[in-house]
């Protein structure tokens, strides 16, 4: 379960940095930055 | 005036005016769902709680991490060509019953696997809606099956993100909480696929006709068939059988398809792919997480308990049938927010009175609101993406309110007779 949360968060981040350089609409920024901060840290909550 | 009700008109109130102010814009609506979890946290004098801010969405994660690797999994599948080689194999059915069944599946067929109706809308939605214009049904029809077709795949299993935000309410007593939700789901969703099928029979079958040819990839058959598999036995057996669950089996079944498809697209395009296939649920999956922001902050600063002090002397099935009411009024004129915050309180102090059942009952008020929404739902996306211009949503509902009647009067039954109803969650 631990690698799918990992393979999403590199795609995520990818995401971001991808739109951000495409000066993506400012909702769509949110929304993925809000999905890749969960993920992340519920990443880290996982032993 | 007590500090509760202060906070919870404060946290109501930023949603409101965000969805008041962008009309409904699903993407916008989680930004002011998370800017409403931060009011609230200021309202109550305990400032930015960022604990409690992330931690809310954790209550949802495995469910959007499940919605994620199904998005791209679909839209992966989309953009081999499968969907429209499997739409040209459904075009030849000559049973007129048979072949409206076929294409209201097909159309829901991305909507089941990721839970949120849009995935749906952008591609089989698309595929059929061209093809029936194509064949001379007119625009309002059109959209009508469309919708139709999203809507009953939205509900159906094994995704459905109305039910994973109902069940976030039970989920504060249970440490999974969108399980066991695959038999009611489908007896929730049965009876509109079957009315729909039959009221569109008609039209699908004398304007959706041969002459619509591609070449079907058997890998990649083979492929959405094992994944079909796996979650009906996920579904069906999980007491018995345990294969990694649904995330899991999707993610793998991604990356099988993008090694089966290596001649298609270079690294570069597959990660574009890829990317854009998560571009599709961003807004659903975001809103889902900021909803789990307000719902922690309304639980940290008191407004959950006060609620609960108020509603446990009352019945529990009129509590959840008056707030069902409430999320469709609501919802008419504020789109999703507000009602998934509804759904989930729906079930949150008595969530250990609440089976699966029950739960997937008030779900269906959430997942008709998105049909009924005025602005920025289904209609909005269906007319969107056919590129249909000037048709009003009552034009639309005029043609899909069966369905989404049936949905709602299968949500009530559930909740009214959920406990006899238990035997469905396996």
């Amino acid at each position: 379960m631990q690698v799918v949360y990992y393979i999403i968060i590199s795609i995520f981040s990818l995401l971001l940095a991808y739109c951000m350089l495409k000066k993506r609409p400012m909702k769509d920024l949110i929304c993925i930055a809000i999905m890749l901060v969960t993920f992340a840290l519920r990443a880290l909550h996982i032993k | 005036m007590r500090n509760e009700i202060i906070v919870a008109l404060v946290m109501l109130g930023v949603s409101a005016i965000g969805s008041i102010v962008t009309r409904n814009d699903r993407k916008w609506a989680a930004a002011f769902l998370l800017a409403a979890a931060v009011a609230g946290s200021f309202a109550s004098g305990m400032g930015i709680r960022f604990r409690e801010i992330v931690e809310g969405p954790f209550g949802f994660i495995d469910s959007a991490l499940s919605v994620c690797s199904a998005s791209i999994l679909m839209y992966l599948l989309f953009r081999t060509g499968l969907l429209e080689a499997l739409f040209s194999r459904i075009c030849r059915i000559g049973n007129r019953t048979l072949k409206s069944f076929s294409v209201l599946l097909f159309i829901a067929l991305p909507a089941m696997f990721t839970g949120f109706a849009g995935l749906s809308i952008v591609t089989t939605g698309a595929i059929a809606g061209k093809a029936l214009r194509k064949g001379g049904a007119s625009d309002a029809r059109t959209a009508g099956i469309v919708a139709s077709g999203s809507l009953i795949g939205m509900v159906l299993p094994p995704n459905c993100i109305p039910a994973m935000i109902a069940s976030n309410g039970a989920g504060s007593v249970l440490p999974t909480p969108y399980v066991g939700f695959f038999l009611p789901l489908i007896v929730l969703a049965l009876p509109a696929l079957i009315a729909s099928a039959f009221l569109f029979s008609k039209t699908i079958f004398l304007a959706i006709s041969d002459g619509c040819e591609a070449p079907l990839s058997k890998p990649n058959l083979i492929v959405l068939a094992a994944v079909m598999a796996a979650t009906l036995v996920e579904g069906l057996f999980s007491s018995y059988v345990y294969i990694g669950g649904n995330a899991l089996a999707f993610t793998a079944a991604s990356i099988i398809v993008l090694i089966i498809n290596r001649k298609i697209w270079s690294p570069r395009q597959a990660l574009d792919e890829v990317t854009d296939a998560l571009l599709q649920c961003i807004g659903p999956v975001a809103l889902m997480l900021a909803l789990g922001s307000f719902i922690e902050v309304s639980s940290m600063t008191g407004v959950r308990g006060l609620y609960s002090l108020w509603i446990l002397p009352m019945s529990t099935q009129s509590v959840m049938l008056a707030l069902m009411a409430a999320s469709l009024a609501i919802g008419f004129f504020l789109g999703e927010p507000i009602p998934a915050v509804l759904a989930a309180y729906a079930v949150f102090p008595i969530g250990w009175l609440a089976n699966d059942v029950i739960v997937a009952g008030v779900a269906s008020a959430l997942a008709v609101v998105s049909l009924l929404s005025w602005k920025g739902g289904i209609t909005e996306s269906v007319c969107k993406a056919l590129s249909i211009q000037g048709l009003a949503h009552v034009q639309v509902l005029k043609q899909s309110w069966l369905t989404a009647a049936l949905i709602l009067a299968m949500g009530i039954v559930m909740v009214v007779f959920g406990n006899s109803l238990e035997f469905l969650v396996l």
